[in-house]
Formats: C-alpha cells, sequence, structure tokens
C-alpha cells in the first residue's frame, strides 16, 4: 500500500508542455471520432482575418483541459523569422516556446 | 447495443490499477484520452454492425426491433387526451354564456380546452365538458421540395405528448388519409407516420401522382395539439380556472371538477408494442382484415385493464343460439377508471344496457363502426375470476422456505396477476406454463431432487367475458424443506 502511495506522482509543468507538444504534433481529426488536433499548418495559408489564428488558440485548451487551469493569457501563437528565408511558427506556453514542426 | 461512452467508461473503471495512469487521467491528458476513445469508438462501430445484422424474425425481443415492428405497423406514439365533465356556478345575478373552446387551468397547472357552450342562467348550475390538450400552430416554410415531403412534429419542451394534427396552408386545408387510400392526384391529403426512433412526420403525396406535393416557398402552418395523457388526474371537486377572463362576467363563474368521463392515454407503452408485435398481418386500420377486431381496439385502447372481443359463434358456444347474435360483435371491457359494469358470478352474466355504457365503451363502439358499421355491437359485464392454483414446492434445506415462498408468489403473480399482459388477454394460466416458468425462474428448484407439484383450479371455458386472473388470496403456496442425501465427502 505504502508503495503504491510512493509511486503517486503530482503533476507538473512539464507534463502539461508534453501534453501541449502532442497536440502540436497531431493534426486536427487524426484520432477516430474525435476531432483533437491543431490546424495550424492551415494557419499559414489562410488569410489573417479569417481569425484560423485565434481559433487554434482557443481550441487548444479545448482539447488539452490541463491548459485551461492556467491564465488566459498564457497560450500565445508567434511567428519567428529565422536567416535567411525561413519563418518558424511558435506555440508558447506560459513563456515555454514550442516550435509547431513542418513535417 | 453498446455505445462509445459504454467502452469508454469500462476503459476508465480499470484505471484504478495502474496509479501512473491514474494520474494522467485526473489532468484528463489527450495522450492517454484519445487513445482510449479512438478505440472506444471503433467498438462502438463493430457494436452498432452486430447490432443491424441480428435479426428477429419470429420473436420479437430487442427494444430496436419492437421500435422497427411498431413503426411499420404505422402505431404512432401519440397520448388520448382526458376528457371531464365540469360543474359551472354561476355566481352572479346575470345569465352568462360559455363558448365551446374556452382555455381553463386545472389544480395542478395543466391546460384545458372546454369542448361545448353552455348557457347558464343567474345564481344557477350548468354542466361543460372539456378535453385536456392545449394547441400550438407551428408554420414550416418548405425549402427543396421532393416527393412524399415530410415535416418532422416537434417535441413538446414542457413533456406532454402529440395529441392530435391539423394541418392547412394558404390554398388548401389537408385531410388526414391513412396511406393515401382513395386519394386523386392533386387532392389535398397528409398522412402521419412514425419512424423507428418514435419521431413522428406529416408526410405529403407527389405531384401528378397522388395527393399534394407542396412547392418550394410554400407556407404549411401544422396546428399541434398537445396532452398530458394518464398525468391528467384532476381531484373530485378541485377548481378549474379561466386562462384569461374574456367578459366581466366571467369573474362571477365557479368550475369545479364533477367527473372524469374517459381517463386519458399516455403515448403507447414498451409492453404493448411488445405485445403487438405478436400479430403477423400489416393491414390498413380502415377495413378490419379477417376480423382483426381485437388488434384494432387493442392498439387504439391500449390502455385497458381487461379486453376480450367475441362473435356469434363464441357466444352462441355459450349462451345458445339466437337471432340476436347474428352479424353481431360482443365486447367485455373495463378501462382504467373501472366505472364499467363488473360482476363476480359468471353465472349472472348480463348484457349491458344503452344507457348504462360508459364513455369508453361507446368510443369501442365507435372505432369498430368506423373501419365495419355492418356490425352491431352489444357490451357484456366483465365477470372476475379468480383462478385458484396451489403449489407445493420441497427444496434443500439450503433455502429459506419462506424466501422461496415469496419468490414463487412474485413469479406467478407478475405473469398471471390482475394486471398482468396475460390477464389482459385472457390467457389460461396452464399447468405446462406455470411449470416451465417457476422451474426456470427460481434457483432453488433448480438443483436435483427438488419436487414441484402444482393444481390449477377448473376455469370454464365458455364462457368469454371472464376476466381470469390469479390472486393473492386464491393462490396457495406451501414450501417444505427435504432433508436430502447430497453425495459429498466430509461431514
Amino acid at each position: 500500500m505504502a508503495n503504491r502511495r510512493i509511486q503517486e506522482r503530482i503533476p507538473e509543468g512539464h507534463d502539461v508542455l508534453e501534453q501541449v507538444g502532442h497536440w502540436a504534433r497531431t493534426p486536427a481529426c487524426a484520432y477516430l471520432g474525435s476531432t483533437y488536433g491543431n490546424r495550424l499548418k492551415e494557419v499559414l495559408f489562410t488569410p489573417f482575418n479569417s481569425g484560423l489564428a485565434e481559433e487554434q488558440a482557443e481550441k487548444l485548451p479545448e482539447d488539452v483541459p490541463a491548459v485551461s487551469m492556467l491564465p488566459s493569457d498564457a497560450v500565445q501563437l508567434y511567428v519567428q523569422h529565422v536567416d535567411p528565408d525561413k519563418t518558424h511558427l511558435v506555440l508558447a506556453i506560459a513563456g515555454n516556446p514550442i516550435v509547431v514542426e513542418a513535417k | 447495443m453498446l455505445t462509445r461512452e459504454d467502452f469508454k467508461q469500462a476503459g476508465i473503471d480499470t484505471l484504478a490499477n495502474y496509479p501512473e495512469l491514474a494520474v494522467l487521467y485526473r489532468m484528463r491528458d489527450p495522450i492517454l484520452m484519445q487513445h482510449l476513445d479512438a478505440i472506444a469508438t471503433m467498438l462502438a462501430m463493430y457494436s452498432a454492425q452486430l447490432e443491424v445484422g441480428i435479426m428477429e424474425p419470429f420473436l420479437k425481443v430487442r427494444d430496436s426491433t419492437i421500435f422497427a415492428d411498431a413503426a411499420m405497423r404505422g402505431i404512432i406514439p401519440a397520448a388520448t387526451p382526458a376528457k371531464a365533465r365540469l360543474k359551472v356556478k354561476n355566481l352572479g345575478n346575470e345569465a352568462h354564456h360559455l363558448d365551446a373552446g374556452r382555455t381553463l387551468i386545472d389544480s395542478n397547472g395543466l391546460p384545458w380546452i372546454t369542448i361545448s357552450a353552455v348557457d347558464i342562467g343567474a345564481n344557477a348550475d350548468a354542466m361543460v365538458e372539456a378535453n385536456q390538450y392545449r394547441t400550438t400552430a407551428i408554420k414550416h416554410t418548405v425549402r427543396d421540395t421532393y416527393p412524399f415531403y415530410a415535416i418532422e412534429i416537434p417535441k413538446s419542451a414542457d413533456g406532454a405528448y402529440l395529441a392530435g394534427i391539423y394541418v392547412y396552408s394558404d390554398s388548401h386545408i389537408f385531410v388526414f388519409r391513412d396511406r393515401y387510400v382513395n386519394t386523386w392526384s392533386g387532392d389535398p391529403v397528409f398522412h402521419v407516420e412514425a419512424d423507428e426512433k418514435q419521431r413522428v412526420y406529416v408526410r405529403f403525396g407527389v405531384s401528378g401522382v397522388v395527393g399534394v406535393q407542396p412547392n418550394d416557398g410554400d407556407e404549411i402552418t401544422l396546428q399541434l395539439g398537445y396532452s398530458h395523457g394518464a398525468e391528467a388526474q384532476p381531484g373530485h371537486n378541485s377548481p378549474f380556472s379561466f386562462s384569461y377572463i374574456q367578459h366581466p362576467l366571467d369573474s362571477q363563474i365557479e368550475l369545479t371538477m364533477d367527473a372524469v368521463l374517459l381517463s386519458g392515454q399516455n403515448p403507447i407503452d414498451m409492453a404493448t408494442m411488445r405485445d403487438i408485435a405478436r400479430y403477423p398481418a400489416v393491414y390498413n386500420r380502415d377495413a378490419v382484415y379477417l376480423g382483426e377486431f381485437d388488434f384494432l381496439i387493442r392498439s387504439k385502447f391500449h390502455s385497458l385493464k381487461y379486453l376480450s372481443v367475441w362473435n356469434e359463434g363464441a357466444e352462441e358456444r355459450a349462451r345458445g343460439a339466437s337471432l340476436d347474435s347474428i352479424n353481431r360483435l360482443f365486447i367485455a371491457c373495463v378501462s382504467p377508471l373501472e366505472t364499467e359494469a363488473i360482476i363476480s358470478d359468471r353465472s349472472l352474466s348480463y348484457k349491458i344496457t344503452e344507457e348504462n355504457l360508459t364513455d369508453t365503451q361507446k368510443s369501442i363502439r365507435q372505432t369498430i363502426w368506423d373501419a365495419d358499421d355492418s356490425y352491431k355491437v352489444s357490451f357484456y359485464a366483465a365477470v372476475r375470476f379468480p383462478v385458484t392454483v396451489t403449489i407445493t414446492a420441497k427444496v434443500s434445506t439450503n433455502y429459506a422456505p419462506a424466501d422461496v415462498k415469496q419468490q414463487i408468489k412474485d413469479i406467478v403473480l407478475s405473469a398471471y396477476g390482475e394486471s398482468s399482459t396475460a390477464a389482459k388477454r385472457r390467457t389460461q394460466p396452464t399447468h405446462q406454463d406455470l411449470y416451465a416458468l417457476i422451474t426456470s425462474k427460481v434457483q432453488a428448484l433448480k438443483s436435483g431432487n427438488t419436487e414441484l407439484i402444482l393444481t390449477v383450479g377448473e376455469i370454464p371455458v365458455n364462457t368469454p367475458e371472464i376476466w381470469m386472473y390469479v390472486a393473492p388470496n386464491t393462490l396457495q403456496i406451501t414450501v417444505e424443506t427435504l432433508k436430502t442425501l447430497v453425495p459429498k465427502w466430509g461431514y
């Protein structure tokens, strides 16, 4: 019994980041019967004012409930230009940046 | 059929065995949850396929088969509104007139509508009849017309059931014709049907073939009546009030409940639908096929406590030949209000005279005449006949005799008691059936070396109006325990 209690751990910040990383790697509707996942790749090809980027920032706390525990400005989505012609799409959770993979 | 939630819950229930995963589940970690979800969805799809694959051609047991069968037979889940007679007292000094169609509210808050107009003198009383329902009108604009265009009837938000439908548009007033019989092309006709999920639709015709097919943009109004069915039970002398005052003299009128004439009926329940699914034929209720009046009355008055319908053949076997019996249908029935004549001695069976017929009996007669008005109809008083059943059981000493006795009593009374389906349909409790029922359901009688002795009292077979059932006081059960020599090791 005591062994069990030692094994049970408290969730920490890196757990949340792992979950968000998983979300960032999963395209939307990848799992059968669920709309879980991101559509960030589409953001690059849709006009700015269509609001798709804001929708994705709102979708993240719905798909990953742990993020909804964070303050509302914890989720940031921005673009980083890297020399000479590359652009990184970065999803930052409470300051921790996650680069959305291009694959 | 197991749903995705069932499978997901089964997975979640085992998470307690894996403490690492339990932590992740508490966080609703999507890495765990999405896997579980996807597997549950896969299994649910497979379960749906299995469900569709299992067909029940003869003995219909599963709920989904019963619903599909009811949809095929054209059974619409509709309620019959309760009808009550109200006493109207005019406390004022002037005579007053109340129109039919006034809306009232009873002491339970249910809406009623008066169906007769009445004149009441000053300081006098009068009677008025009212039905428990309310009407709502919905306008539907036709978009994308197609042959046999259908409009779904919405369910009421307050839990009331559908009771009536009246359809009209700017150009036509639509008439109800079951299954488009006797309908020319261009006749404004509508048909009501329900699907296997018990959603009710109003369906129109096909232009150029039968009926009228609405055009795009047509506005069709459906006036729907919603009723609370059997839940409308105002107490005797309970007060009713007008929904709104139309005339200053209305405030001098006092309305109280006098009598319930027709008890309201909820939409047909699963048990009755299961019963009706046993009838093999599917036929048009406008003409009764091969004399299935029993089916006709049972499907329309499914809340009757007892119904027996017989023809001149059975009548003459019971009471001898008579010219009066030619072309006559005989009925004995007991409605949920139990206001019909019921006697206990079958030698005193008698036909009920016209002035003693209750409203339920008159409605039953009208239903028969709507289907086939060449028949004359007579009503007999139902005769209560509690069947004597004596049961002796010998069980091993492992079981408590009092428990086994109670178990047998519950089983027999639920299958053949006064309110059972068997009693409603005059199914005789035979030795074979009782024996099979008790031995299959009582655990104590399944092990070897037990004994079950049954005697069923004599039932007069030639009396069609008897209401036979097993009553608690005519059911005698004795349970004895046997000391049996069980082959075992030890002492």
